[in-house]
C-alpha cells in the first residue's frame, strides 16, 4: 500500500531510516510530505508511533494502491 | 502459613558449636567432631533445616520403594531448587553438610543476585532528579494539588512538554505520600506491570513495605488466580491501612508504552475500586485505553493537556535566563515562544544551539523565520559543536534506555568505567538532555526526543555500528543477569540465534515467575527457520501460557487461547515448509535406508506434532470440562491414554496425566486406577522435575491415594508436600490442595478439630483469591464435619455458601451435588419425610452413572436405614454391587461394605454380614478408618457389637481386629456421650452464631519471618525490651512488629494475639 503522510514543519531527510524508509520532502507551505510504500498496517502503525514520539503534528494521511492518484 | 521447619541445626559462630532446635527450643549442642548425640538424634528424624557456616540447606530422608532410605539436601536459590544426594544416616556429619551447603551456594554464584530486572527496577521507583535549569511552575503545581480531588489525573501531551519534570517537582514537595513508577516497554505483561506497581507502592513512606507481598507471590506462581482477584486482595490490603491524613498518590510515568489490553482492563478495574485515600496520576503521550469519558462525566477525572503545559512568555524567559548569558531581550523571548509554541523541548534545543553562537541575533532571526523541525537542530547546531569524543559517546549510548557508567563503558568500549562516569557528569552539566534518576547520579536516561534525534543521526552516519552496539549491550546485560534487557538487545542486533540461545537458557526463570507472556511475545517475533529450530521452546512457552490461564476469567482465557493457537500455527507452518523442502521427511518412516540425520529429524517432528496435539487437547478438554460436556470428555479417553508416558520431558508428561487425573478422579470416580501410574511418575520425576511439576504429581497422588483407601499414603504425601512448599515459601493455593487431602484423612481418623483447622485455612485462602475449586472442597468438607458434630449453624453456612457459589458461578462441577447435600442435612436433622421424598426420585440406571449418582447412593441407603427398610437396602446394595465394589475406587467400596454390613446385620442375614465384615476390616483396620463406621450411627454400633463376646463365641477374630472393633465401639460411646465434643474442645471453636460470619473473613495471618520470631517470644511472656535484646533490634522496631502482629491477628492485646495465634496453629 502506498502512503502519503503530511506533518507540520520542515523535517530533515535524515529521518528516513527512522520513519519506515518513507521519502521525505519539504514543501513550500512549511509542511513535510512523507511518502512511499509500506508493507502492511503494522508498518504504518510503527511510522505513526514514531511521529507521536517525535511530537510532530500530523496534518493528513492518504493511501492508494499504487500511489498514482496521489 | 507458618509451618516453620520443625528442627533446625544451626552453627553458632560465637560459641563455635552446633545447636539443634526443635520448634525453636534448644535440644542439643555439640562441637564439631563430637557428634554421637547428633547421629543418635538423626535416627529418629526425617527432615531438618541446616544453617551452616557458609550456607543453608533443607535436608530430607527419602524412602526407596524397594526398601532403604537416603538423605537428600535441597538448596533453594533465587528461582530454582537444587537437590543433592547425601547418603545414609551415618554419613550425615556436620562436615559433610557444610561441604554440600558450600558447593550448592557456589553453584548459585553465576546466577546473579538480581531477579529479572529488579536492579533496573529500583531506578524506576523514584522520580528522576530535577534538571539544573528548572522553572517553578506554580500554576501547574497548584493545578496538580487541585487534581487530587479526583481519583484519576491525566497528563496527556506528546514528548517534550515537561510532564515528567512537572510531576517530579510536585513529587518532591509531597515526598511522604508519593509512590512513583516509570514504565518501560518490557512492562507489557500484566504480571510484570503489577509486580512493578506493587514495588512502587512499597516504596511509598506512607505505606508498609510488606504491602502486596502475597499478591506478588500469587501473580508470579505458575497457575495464578484471576488477575482481578489478585487486585481485589491488594485493594483490601490498602483499605485496611491506618487512616492517612493526606491522600497517597501513585504516579505512573510514560503510560503510553503500555499496549497490552489486559493491563488497561485491570487498571480500569483498579481505578474503579480505588480506596478513598488513594489517587492515581498517569502521564502519557497518547490518551490511554481507559474509560475516560465515563470518569469525566462523573467528575472523577482531571486532565492537564498540552495547552496548559505550554511555557508562557514569563516562564520561558525564566527558563532561558538559566541557560543563556547574556539574557535574551523580551522581544527575542516572545519570538522564540512563538516559534516553539511554548514547547519546552524546543526552547531547550534552541538554548543549546544558541549557547555556542557568536552571531546570536542573526541566528535567532534565521531560526524564528524558518519552518525547520526543531529537533533537526540537534545534529547540525548542537552535536556538530561538541568535541568528537563527546559526540561519539552520545551517539553510541543512545541505543540504551538506561545509562550508567558500566553499561556505557561496555557499549562505547571506553577504557574505564570512571571515564564513562566522567562523561555522563559532563553531559549532565552541559544540559544535554541527560536526566539523572537517582540521588547519587549513577543512573541516567536520555530524554526520549533527544534520544530519537541521536538515533537518527547514528543510523544515518554510522549504520554499521548499530548491530555492534546492541551486541555489546546484550553481552553486558547477559553477564549482569538482566535477561529481559539482554534478550531485547539481541533482537535489535537481528542476531536471533543469540536471542534464542539466551531464551533457551533462562526461560525457566520467566516461567516460574508467571512471565510466559513475555517469552511468547519474543517467540512470535522470530523468523521462520529459527522458529523451526526452537519449536520446542515455542510449544513449551504455549503450555506455560495455558497454565497461567487455568483460573482466569473466560475473556482472559480466550485471549490466551488465541495467543496459543498463534504459536501452534507458526510451528505448524514451519513444519509444513520443512516437509515441502525435504519431501523425504514425510515419506520418512516407510523408506528403507534413512540417514541418521533424517531419522533424528523425523523423530523430532513426531515429538513436535504430539505436543501440538496435547496443546489442542488441553484447550478442548478444559472447554468440555467447564461446560460439563460428558460425551466429549468420554470420547477423549482413548486419545489421552495414547499420549500418557510418551513424552520424555517432565512438564509435558504432566499434561496427559492431568487430563487422566481429572477424568478418573472427578468424572468417572475411578481415581484409584491411577495409583500405580502416579507412584511411578513421582519416582521418575522426583530427580529432574521443577518443583511445580513434582508438586502437581504429588497433589494427584494424594487425592488418588484417598480414592484407593490409602489414608496413610495420602497423609504422608500431603505432609511432605506441605513441608516442601513451606521451605520454598511457595504458592498458598497449591498448598491448600494438600490441606484438603489432609482434612479428608483427618476426618476419617475422627480427628475433626484438625480437619476443621485445615479447612479453615483453605476457606480463608480460597475466598481471598476467589478460587472456586478450593472453595467447593472447603464447603463440602465443612459440611461433613458439621453434620458429624451436629453443628447446625456451621452446616447451614456451608450449604448456603455452596448454593450461592453454584448460582453465582454456574459452576459445572457441583450442581448435581446440592440436592444430595440437602438430603444429608434433612437426615441429620431427623426430617426423614423430606429426605425420603428426595430418595424416591433418585434413579440408578443400568447404563453409565453420572459422578453425582455415586455421591447420592450412600445417602439414599441411609434414608432406607432411617426408615428401617433393611431388606430393601440390602437388595439395592446387592444390585449395585458391580458398580460400587470395585478396585477402581476403594473409598466407595469401603462405604459400600460398611453399609452392606449394617443392612445385612439388621436384616438378620448374619453369615453374609460376617463375610462382608471380614473384607471391610481388612481394608479399614490398617488405615485406621473410624468415621466410615461412626457415620452410620446406632445400626452400625449394633452390627459391631455382634462381633464381640458374649454375642460371638464360635467365630474367632484376630486379636488386632478385636482391638479395632473395641476402639470403634469406644468411639461410638464417646460420640453418643458428647456429639459436639471434637469441635467444642477445639481452640478455634467460636460461638455457633458467630461462626458463619467469622469463618470466611478470618484475619490475614500470613506472618513475616521476623513477626513469627516476635510472636514466639510474645508467647513466652517477653516484654518489648526482652524482645529487642533477644533479636538485637531497636525498640521502635519491636513495637512496629507487635502492632503489625496485633493487626494481622485481629487482636486487641498481646495475650489475645498469642491465643489467636495458637488457635490458628501459628504457634
Amino acid at each position: 500500500m502506498y502512503y502519503a503522510i503530511r506533518v507540520q514543519g520542515h523535517l530533515s531527510p535524515s529521518w528516513q531510516e527512522r520513519l519506515g524508509g518513507l521519502r521525505i520532502e519539504q514543501e513550500e507551505t512549511g509542511t513535510t510530505l512523507l511518502s512511499g510504500m509500506l508493507p502492511d498496517q503494522a508498518a504504518l502503525h510503527g511510522v505513526l508511533l514514531q511521529i507521536i514520539r517525535l511530537g510532530l503534528t500530523l496534518l493528513s494521511l492518504e493511501t492508494s494502491e499504487t500511489g498514482d492518484n496521489l | 502459613m507458618a509451618r516453620a521447619s520443625l528442627h533446625a541445626l544451626t552453627w553458632s559462630e560465637e560459641q563455635r558449636l552446633y545447636e539443634l532446635y526443635t520448634r525453636g527450643q534448644l535440644k542439643l549442642r555439640f562441637r564439631p567432631g563430637e557428634e554421637s548425640a547428633w547421629l543418635d538424634w538423626l535416627n529418629e528424624a526425617t527432615s531438618f533445616a541446616f544453617h551452616g557456616k557458609d550456607g543453608s540447606l533443607n535436608v530430607y530422608l527419602e524412602k526407596r520403594p524397594r526398601g532403604g532410605a537416603y538423605w537428600y539436601a535441597y538448596h533453594t536459590g533465587k528461582s530454582r531448587t537444587h537437590k543433592r544426594y547425601l547418603g545414609r544416616t551415618e554419613n550425615l556429619s556436620p562436615a559433610h553438610l557444610e561441604e554440600t551447603a558450600r558447593s550448592l551456594s557456589d553453584e548459585q554464584q553465576p546466577a546473579p543476585a538480581t531477579e529479572l530486572g529488579t536492579a533496573l527496577l529500583s531506578s524506576r521507583l523514584a522520580p528522576p532528579r530535577l534538571p539544573n535549569a528548572l522553572v517553578e511552575r506554580e500554576r501547574l503545581l497548584t493545578a496538580l494539588d487541585e487534581a487530587l480531588s479526583t481519583r484519576l489525573s491525566l497528563l496527556s501531551a506528546s514528548a517534550g512538554w515537561g510532564k515528567t519534570t512537572l510531576l517530579s517537582a510536585w513529587a518532591q514537595r509531597h515526598q511522604g505520600q508519593v509512590a512513583w513508577l516509570s514504565l518501560n516497554e518490557l512492562d507489557n505483561s500484566p504480571t510484570r506491570f503489577w509486580v512493578a506497581l506493587i514495588a512502587a507502592l512499597r516504596r511509598c513512606p506512607a505505606l508498609t513495605s510488606s504491602i502486596g507481598e502475597s499478591v506478588v507471590t500469587q501473580l508470579q506462581s505458575p497457575q495464578p488466580p484471576p488477575l482481578l482477584s489478585c487486585l481485589s486482595v491488594l485493594l483490601q490490603e490498602l483499605e485496611r491501612g491506618s487512616p492517612h491524613p493526606a491522600p497517597i498518590v501513585l504516579i505512573l510515568d510514560d503510560y503510553q508504552v503500555i499496549e497490552e489490553p489486559n493491563i488497561h482492563q485491570s487498571l480500569a478495574f483498579w481505578i474503579e475500586h480505588l480506596p478513598a485515600h488513594l489517587r492515581l496520576v498517569l502521564s502519557t503521550r497518547v490518551d490511554p485505553d481507559l474509560p475516560l469519558a465515563r470518569l469525566r462525566a462523573r467528575g472523577e477525572l482531571t486532565e492537564i493537556r498540552m495547552d496548559e503545559l505550554r511555557f508562557d512568555q514569563e516562564e520561558a524567559s525564566q527558563y532561558l535566563s538559566q541557560l543563556l548569558s547574556p539574557v535574551l531581550s523580551p522581544e527575542e523571548v516572545r519570538r522564540l515562544v512563538n516559534r516553539t509554541e511554548g514547547w519546552i523541548a524546543g526552547l531547550h534545543l534552541v538554548a543549546l544551539a544558541l549557547q555556542k553562537r557568536e552571531d546570536r541575533a542573526a541566528y535567532l532571526e534565521a531560526l524564528t523565520g524558518s519552518q525547520r523541525y526543531l529537533l533537526d537542530y540537534v545534529q547540525e547546531d548542537i552535536l556538530a559543536y561538541l568535541p568528537e569524543s563527546v559526540r561519539t559517546f552520545l551517539l553510541h549510548s543512545a541505543i540504551l534506555s538506561r545509562l550508567d557508567a558500566s553499561v556505557c563503558q561496555a557499549v562505547t568500549a571506553s577504557p574505564t568505567a570512571a571515564a564513562s562516569q566522567q562523561m555522563l557528569t559532563l553531559l549532565e552539566r552541559a544540559n544535554l538532555f541527560l536526566v539523572p534518576l537517582d540521588e547519587e547520579r549513577r543512573c541516567y536516561r536520555l530524554h526520549d526526543l533527544f534520544r530519537e534525534a541521536l538515533l537518527s543521526a547514528l543510523y544515518t552516519s554510522q549504520p554499521e555500528m548499530v548491530p555492534l552496539l546492541h551486541r555489546r549491550a546484550a553481552c553486558f546485560y547477559e553477564a549482569e543477569g538482566e535477561w529481559a534487557e539482554a534478550i531485547a538487545h539481541w533482537f535489535e542486533t537481528r542476531d536471533f540465534s543469540a536471542a534464542t540461545r539466551l531464551m533457551e537458557r533462562t526461560v525457566e526463570q520467566f516461567w516460574v515467575r508467571g512471565e510466559a507472556a513475555t517469552i511468547a511475545n519474543w517467540v512470535l517475533k522470530l523468523p521462520e527457520p529459527l522458529l523451526r529450530e526452537h519449536a520446542r521452546l515455542t510449544l513449551t512457552t504455549a503450555l506455560h501460557l495455558l497454565h497461567t490461564a487455568t483460573q482466569a476469567t473466560r475473556a482472559q482465557r480466550e485471549s490466551v487461547h488465541r495467543q496459543v493457537r498463534q504459536l501452534i500455527a507458526r510451528v505448524a507452518m514451519a513444519l509444513r515448509r520443512e516437509s515441502d523442502e525435504h519431501p523425504a521427511i514425510d515419506a520418512g518412516a516407510g523408506t528403507l535406508a534413512l540417514s541418521e540425520d533424517l531419522e533424528a529429524r523425523v523423530a523430532e517432528r513426531d515429538v513436535l506434532h504430539r505436543r501440538m496435539r496435547l496443546l489442542s487437547m488441553y484447550m478442548t478438554f478444559f472447554g468440555a470440562l467447564a461446560s460439563g460436556d460428558r460425551e466429549r470428555l468420554d470420547s477423549m479417553q482413548q486419545e489421552i491414554e495414547e499420549e500418557l508416558d510418551q513424552d520424555e520431558e517432565a512438564i509435558w508428561q504432566i499434561v496427559p496425566l492431568t487430563y487422566s487425573f481429572l477424568l478418573h478422579f472427578s468424572t468417572w470416580q475411578t481415581g484409584a486406577t491411577l495409583l500405580p501410574r502416579l507412584l511411578a511418575a513421582k519416582e521418575r520425576l522426583s530427580h529432574r522435575a521443577s518443583p511445580f511439576v513434582s508438586l502437581k504429581v504429588r497433589q494427584f497422588l494424594a487425592f488418588v491415594a484417598l480414592e484407593a483407601g490409602k489414608l496413610r499414603l495420602a497423609s504422608q504425601e500431603s505432609q511432605a508436600a506441605l513441608d516442601l512448599i513451606e521451605q520454598a515459601r511457595g504458592d498458598v493455593l497449591l498448598k491448600d490442595y494438600f490441606e484438603v487431602a489432609l482434612a479428608h484423612v483427618w476426618y476419617q481418623w475422627n480427628r475433626l478439630e484438625e480437619a476443621r483447622g485445615a479447612l479453615h485455612t483453605v476457606m480463608h485462602d480460597a475466598s481471598t483469591w476467589q478460587h472456586l475449586d478450593l472453595l467447593g472442597f472447603g464447603y463440602l468438607g465443612l459440611l461433613q464435619i458439621a453434620l458429624a458434630t451436629a453443628n447446625w449453624p456451621l452446616a447451614e453456612f456451608a450449604l448456603d455458601g455452596m448454593e450461592q457459589m453454584v448460582q453465582r458461578e454456574r459452576f459445572a462441577t457441583y450442581p448435581g451435588r446440592l440436592p444430595i447435600l440437602r438430603a444429608q442435612w434433612w437426615l441429620a436433622r431427623g426430617q426423614i419425610e423430606e429426605a425420603s421424598e428426595w430418595a424416591a426420585h433418585v434413579v440408578f440406571p443400568q447404563g453409565t452413572w453420572e459422578a453425582s449418582l455415586y455421591h447420592a447412593f450412600p445417602v439414599v441407603i441411609r434414608v432406607y436405614f432411617a426408615e428401617q427398610r433393611w431388606t430393601e437396602a440390602a437388595e439395592l446394595l446387592d444390585n449395585s454391587r458391580k458398580r460400587l465394589d470395585r478396585p477402581a475406587n476403594v473409598r466407595i467400596t469401603i462405604t459400600y461394605l460398611a453399609q452392606s454390613l449394617v443392612a445385612l446385620h439388621q436384616a438378620g442375614q448374619r453369615d453374609q454380614a460376617r463375610a462382608v465384615a471380614a473384607r471391610l476390616f481388612a481394608l479399614t483396620e490398617p488405615e485406621g478408618y473410624l468415621r466410615v463406621y461412626l457415620d452410620e450411627g446406632e445400626p452400625m454400633r449394633q452390627a459391631l457389637l455382634a462381633f464381640l463376646p458374649p454375642h460371638s463365641q464360635q467365630h474367632k477374630l484376630a486379636s488386632s481386629t478385636t482391638a479395632y472393633i473395641s476402639k470403634l465401639l469406644a468411639a461410638f460411646e464417646q460420640e453418643q456421650r458428647d456429639p459436639g465434643r471434637s469441635l467444642v474442645a477445639a481452640p478455634t471453636a467460636l460461638s455457633p452464631d458467630r461462626q458463619a460470619s467469622v469463618l470466611p473473613s478470618a484475619p490475614d495471618a500470613s506472618l513475616t519471618r521476623r513477626e513469627q520470631e516476635v510472636l514466639r517470644l510474645l508467647a513466652t511472656g517477653a516484654s518489648n525490651q526482652d524482645i529487642a535484646r533477644t533479636l538485637v533490634i531497636e525498640l521502635p522496631t519491636v513495637k512496629k512488629h507487635v502492632s503489625n502482629l496485633l493487626g494481622k491477628l485481629g487482636a486487641s492485646s498481646r495475650t489475645q494475639a498469642v491465643s489467636r495465634a495458637r488457635a490458628l496453629s501459628l504457634l
